[in-house]
């Protein structure tokens, strides 16, 4: 017999003990070798013996011990089941919650039934303590049978207690409801004014978890008017004082979500004002608290950009903080850097870049960068410090200094040459294939002054073979840069960088590239200088924001791990839902709070849902019939090499596609990133052209399998357009990229009523699976071609609309006024100018444009060129789509 | 939203307590993380909040060398589950003092209870860990209490952080007001950042359930709306968000330092007290940061004793009572056992730890105490005041 065997024997003979005192320690050292990991299921009768007992320790050890093996060993739990049952009716509450809470987590599904009955006595227990176990047996049981619950209306015995007067039962309840809410394909639970007097009340009686249930659902609550919304936000106000930080941070949250009711953009600052330094002393808590806040404190400063600044300091790393808090203090102090504080910032990322963690530093310099990026003012101060920076002659603070000196090379052509020199005293030490192409690019950007600009490359030849692809592809461009600027002293580079590519690479990007430029060099010298050393668009000085979309479902998820990842919750939770977010799409910006009514969006919600569910069963309904279809047209294809979106040398390829085209290339929206379409990324735009509508695809597969036929659909949208041909490819290979256009007329029957203005069209795309997605149309190519009116005719049709049909909206921040410019600019949108007048400094402008519904807009722009703005007035026979318009032409007109 | 079990692991990952409330954890995962989080360099590990194969995410505080870690399968609220952990460590402090392997092991019973009655199904549930002790114990089984404990009222009442019904022969109430000044100084002497974080803590031996009123001096006028905060009585109040860092008008202790380089290094450092005569810091630690490799550390003090740390590659100067309006030297010479010119070795700052009893840097008084209870006794009221830096929040570069 072996030594656990005797060991198992002796406490079954403890176990058997006639009294009690005896038997505790017994059926302690069982649940001890039970935590460790042992066997003890052999046990299982004797323990079973000792249940019948007043002690309750005894009870819940004997409870912990079945819910550990009820699983394996189902047999067993039904003897013990008959104990439990008799503890649901026992006296003293304590036994009482036991039994449910026991019963309740025996995960298995065919003793489930016998929860019910006792179940819904709980729930009307006269304890709360029992009634606040009973409500989470609810969750437990809708977890392991959801028919369950249904079948005995369990959700609406929980809404019920919505009213219970014991404010834990009530943020229980909550926490349940919103749990079974979030699992079930349809939500069971809404937050309605009778509720959220429940809830607002039972706020301030509750433990401080309870607080933060309570808070999280009614991030659910519409409030049916503004002044509703600010009453909440007054509710909560207190409650950002709290001690615990997880309450703060809910508070926020429910805050920011009430701030998307409310219009008056002083409301909102006023509030948010309260809010920044309750984020600010979350600061004082542990690294791990500090951590979150911080991820949270970044979405809240893109949202309220200003609030934080002076508070700035506070976000200076301290010695002792933990490299993953400094790494995002750092990203904070960036976003909140001025004109005013950049100093004090340069000294402090200064001292960072002292320190021994490499990444740290790297993140520092990097910071510095940005800084020049962001405030042109302080740009020259901040390369000062970065050419202090190489003369350090560290390796990565060397490295990462070349890597921001490109980005301020793009952002600032031709200034802060002098860095220059000093970067390339330094060359040696470069192993980071990053850098080594940012080098290269430098080189090739500046070979003209470099006076030994093809010493530098051809020093990078020499490993041609055994450098990343990053750094070959740019040394390939580079090279064509320096043979262009001085033919001389580049060809022979030229000359071998391209025999090397094309003959002895296999990375068919490079040779593609190679051959490219070997042609374009051959076409002609004129040429080929025009396109490569052309003027190129500068980089954005906003690269770390979140889109305004994106940022406004973020901060409805603050405080959660959505926010953490800065993801979205559907992202990286699997079976999470969608729908619980759609509605925020209209979080704003902190200078225009844009919000449409309530009760216009409640509607809206609604058509929304029910729009959806009628767009997927006709789009299935659809999609079976391409499979019999014939193959489609094929309109245009065309492939290019993958790229990383933000070379610098993507600048080359879209003016190489600009020069051949001739035309506007709009850029295109992911519509479906990587993650969502599963390896497939389709960025899409819309685009009008000798009057039609083309709808232009990239599609890349990033899968390891090939694409065969994909099927596109349109929802019903505003105008009716509708792909006249499926997606004219036929298969797309693992890694490859293909554009392709397809042309959208105009059909009646696809429009969608007109109340319903939006410029967002539904698409379905199908390969293997069917991806829902949306892609917003410029409302300009709804512009027909024949928009112009006569002059005399003008002021007829002018006169013919009333005033009442007119609209008027102020634009401030133009960034052309020059009316010559702005005519022909408008005019490449189909916007036609009609007459011209002048009063004092202000230019007014007459412009026609023709939808292509037939409606005609007659347009008044008067532009101040003093303050640089312009009032639009707009006139038309249907004014439903002027805020459109309006918004069309203010994007137009600042951007 | 709630989170899915809770493990409480050694230093070497193994596991002591495991409770998976909703069943759908696996023990393999966890050991294959934590190890990850022990040995690997890899960037996701060293964050507190890491996502895991299979959609589970974990995130985790240390204790003692012990990992805490919450795993959640939801997008949960990562701060409140954070905050759990720390108030489960809290929790156990207060059961049984050091929490530690062994405490950990020796009381495994009393944890699976206290895991049982603060977390339900991954939704957190009660914390006061003094009412906690009214039904949860760790008591030896006594034949003579036979009778059945049940849940006390303050569980599900609405004062969740007190009992009904306590008596105190004498009804003391002890005031501490607490600031910690936390400040950065550069090496040229300029304060890059300083704030003060004010506590009142109140112990309260009263009777029943008294209402405290206090007010605070007048000069606080950020605190006008709630300069009387009202709170019931053994409530931890902290004053949130004091608006006043910025306006600290005198900085503490300056600090100079000589380097000189060669094979023996030289330290000269002065420290200065610029707070009035009549006050007394109490336990001046400065720790000054020495060389790795210095060794035969030759020290002079013109006050307070300094002993070299190796340990901490500092050396750590000692000044029992440091009055006012006073300025100390320290110079200390010590050999290098090896000559290493490395021009990048890290730049620790110095650091300083005090405590002024009977002042607050912030010049915060408490104006007035008043405690209402039905019974109208009488109280004994004791108010402290006490200024202080902890380790590593007041650093002045070098």
């Amino acid at each position: 017999m072996s030594r656990t065997q005797a060991e198992i024997q002796e406490i079954e003979f403890s176990l058997r003990q006639p009294k009690e005192i005896k038997r505790k320690p017994a059926i302690k050292h069982v649940i001890s070798l039970m935590t460790a990991g042992r066997d003890v299921s052999a046990l299982f009768s004797p323990l079973l013996s000792c249940l019948n007992t007043k002690d309750i320790e005894i009870k819940k050890l004997i409870y912990l011990y079945l819910m550990h093996y009820a699983k394996s060993k189902p047999s067993l739990v039904e003897q013990a089941l008959q104990f439990i049952v008799v503890d649901v009716n026992d006296q003293n509450p304590l036994v009482r919650a036991l039994a449910l809470r026991t019963m309740a987590s025996i995960r298995v599904e065919k003793f489930t039934t016998f929860l019910i009955e006792p179940l819904k006595e709980g729930l009307k227990d006269k304890d709360p303590y029992v009634r606040k176990t009973a409500v989470l047996a609810v969750a437990k049981l809708f977890d392991i049978n959801p028919e369950l619950v249904k079948k005995h209306g369990f959700v609406d015995r929980l809404t019920k207690l919505l009213s219970d007067s014991n404010s834990m039962v009530v943020s229980n309840t909550v926490a349940t409801l919103m749990e079974i809410s979030n699992a079930s394909p349809e939500p069971v639970f809404q937050v309605t004014k009778e509720n959220e007097k429940y809830i607002t009340s039972a706020i301030n009686e509750s433990t401080e978890w309870g607080q933060v249930f309570l808070l999280e659902s009614l991030m659910e609550y519409q409030p049916p008017s503004p002044k509703e919304a600010e009453k909440i936000i007054d509710r909560v106000v207190p409650r950002l004082s709290h001690k615990n930080s997880a309450v703060v941070l809910s508070s926020v949250r429910l805050i920011l979500k009430m701030f998307t009711f409310i219009e008056e953009k002083e409301i909102i600052l006023q509030f948010a004002r309260k809010m920044a330094p309750s984020l600010v002393s979350l600061m004082d808590n542990n690294p791990e608290v500090q951590y979150v806040a911080l991820r949270n404190i970044n979405l809240f400063v893109q949202r309220f950009p200003k609030l934080l600044i002076k508070d700035a300091k506070v976000f200076f790393c301290k010695y002792k903080d933990p490299v993953y808090i400094k790494m995002e203090k750092v990203d904070i102090l960036v976003m909140l850097a001025t004109n005013s504080n950049i100093n004090e910032l340069l000294i402090e990322f200064t001292e960072y870049a002292k320190e021994v963690d490499v990444d740290f530093v790297r993140k520092s310099v990097n910071a510095i960068g940005k800084c020049a990026i962001k405030l042109s003012k302080a740009a020259q101060a901040c390369v000062k410090v970065l050419i202090e920076l190489v003369k350090t002659k560290i390796n990565y603070i060397v490295q990462e200094v070349i890597i921001v000196v490109r980005d301020i090379f793009r952002r600032y052509p031709n200034q802060y040459e002098s860095i220059i020199g000093v970067l390339c005293e330094n060359l040696q030490s470069l192993d980071q294939p990053e850098a080594k192409a940012s080098m290269v690019w430098i080189i090739g950007e500046y070979s003209d002054r470099i006076d030994n600009a093809d010493e530098l490359l051809k020093a990078f030849l020499f490993n041609f073979h055994e450098e990343d692809p990053e750094v070959q592809l740019q040394l390939l461009t580079s090279s064509v840069k320096l043979f262009l600027s001085k033919p001389d002293e580049g060809q022979e580079i030229l000359e071998q960088v391209l025999s090397t590519a094309t003959n002895e690479s296999d990375n068919p990007d490079l040779r593609d590239r190679a051959f490219m430029y070997f042609r374009l060099v051959d076409a002609g010298f004129e040429e080929a200088n025009n396109i490569i050393l052309g003027e190129k668009p500068l980089i954005d000085t906003i690269s770390f924001k979140y889109d305004s979309k994106l940022l406004g479902k973020l901060l409805s998820q603050i405080s959660t791990l959505s926010s953490v990842f800065h993801k979205l919750p559907e992202t990286f939770i699997s079976g999470a839902k969608v729908f619980a977010q759609e509605d925020d799409d209209n979080s704003n910006d902190e200078d225009d709070g844009g919000i449409l009514q309530v009760q216009e969006k409640e509607k809206e919600k609604k058509i929304e849902r029910e729009k959806k569910n009628e767009m997927e069963t006709q789009q299935i309904g659809q999609l079976i019939n391409f499979a019999d279809s014939q193959p489609p047209p094929i309109v245009k294809t065309k492939s290019i090499p993958q790229q990383r979106n933000d070379s610098p040398d993507q600048e080359m390829f879209e003016m190489e596609i600009a020069q051949r085209n001739d035309e506007v290339i709009v850029d295109k929206e992911e519509i479906i990133d990587e993650e969502r379409g599963k390896g497939m990324i389709v960025s899409a735009a819309f685009r009008r052209r000798e009057q039609q509508i083309y709808f232009d695809l990239t599609i890349s597969n990033r899968t390891s399998y090939p694409f065969g036929k994909l099927a596109m659909v349109f929802n019903k949208n505003l105008f009716g357009m509708k792909p006249n041909a499926q997606v004219p490819i036929t298969g797309i290979m693992p890694g490859q990229t293909t554009e392709c256009s397809v042309v959208c007329p105009i059909i009646q029957s696809h429009k969608l009523p007109a109340n319903e203005a939006t410029l967002e069209v539904q698409i379905a795309i199908k390969n293997f699976e069917v991806f829902y997605t949306q892609c917003t149309s410029p409302m300009n190519i709804f512009f027909t071609e024949d928009g112009k009116i006569e002059k005399r005719n003008f002021l007829n049709h002018w006169k013919a609309i009333s005033d009442d049909d007119e609209r008027i909206k102020e634009i401030q921040g133009l960034s052309e006024t020059n009316p010559d410019i702005l005519k022909m600019k408008l005019a490449n949108l189909n916007i036609f100018f009609i007459a011209k007048r002048q009063e004092g400094s202000i230019d007014i402008l007459y412009f026609s444009l023709k939808l292509v519904n037939s409606v005609i807009f007659l347009i008044e722009l008067s532009i101040d060129q003093e303050n640089q703005s312009c009032q639009l007035a707009t006139r038309s026979q249907d004014t439903s789509l002027i805020p459109l318009f309006e918004e069309f032409m203010e994007r137009f007109l600042t951007d | 939203m709630a989170c899915s079990g809770i493990y409480i692991l050694d230093p070497h990952g193994q596991i002591l307590i495991m409770r998976n409330y909703r069943g759908d954890l696996l023990i393999a995962r966890i050991k294959k993380v934590i190890q990850k989080v022990i040995h690997g360099d890899e960037e996701k590990y060293k964050q507190p909040i890491i996502e895991d194969e299979d959609g589970i995410t974990y995130a985790y505080i240390q204790h003692k060398g012990l990992y805490f870690v919450a795993a959640t399968k939801l997008n949960s609220n990562m701060l409140m589950i954070i905050q759990f952990l720390y108030k489960l460590v809290q929790v156990f402090q207060d059961y049984f003092g050091d929490v530690d392997e062994e405490s950990i092991r020796d009381n495994f019973i009393v944890i699976h209870q206290l895991l049982d009655e603060m977390m339900d199904f991954g939704f957190p549930q009660f914390s006061e860990s003094k009412i906690l002790q009214e039904y949860i114990n760790s008591e030896v089984y006594k034949p003579e209490k036979q009778e059945p404990k049940t849940i006390p009222m303050a569980v599900t009442g609405k004062v969740s952080w007190r009992s009904d019904g306590i008596i105190h022969n004498k009804n003391e109430l002890f005031v501490d007001v607490i600031e910690e000044i936390r400040m950065v100084v550069n090496s040229t002497g300029r304060v890059i950042n300083s704030e003060i974080i004010g506590k009142v803590n109140i112990i309260s031996k009263l009777s029943g359930m008294p209402t405290v009123h206090f007010g605070l001096s007048d000069n606080f006028f950020f605190l006008h709306k709630e300069a009387v905060e009202k709170e019931k009585a053994k409530k931890k109040i902290e004053v949130d968000d004091v608006k006043l860092h910025s306006c600290v008008k005198y900085s503490l202790v300056e600090c100079v330092t000589e380097k000189h380089p060669g094979s023996r290094i030289e330290y000269l450092v002065k420290v200065r007290s610029f707070f009035r005569e009549k006050f007394t810091a109490r336990n001046v630690h400065v720790y000054i940061p020495v060389l790795k490799d210095a060794d035969s550390p030759k020290i002079k003090t013109t006050k307070g004793k300094c002993i070299y740390a190796p340990k901490i590659d500092s050396m750590d100067w000692n000044i029992k009572a440091f009055s006012g309006k006073k300025e100390y030297l320290l110079r200390a010479h010590f050999g290098l056992s090896s000559f290493k010119g490395e021009p990048n070795d890290e730049k620790r700052p110095v650091t300083v730890e005090f405590e002024i009893p009977g002042q607050t840097v912030s010049g915060m008084v408490i104006k007035y105490l008043k405690v209402h209870e039905k019974s109208g006794y009488e109280v004994l009221p004791w108010v402290r005041y006490l200024t202080c830096s902890i380790k590593n929040s007041y650093e002045i570069r070098i």
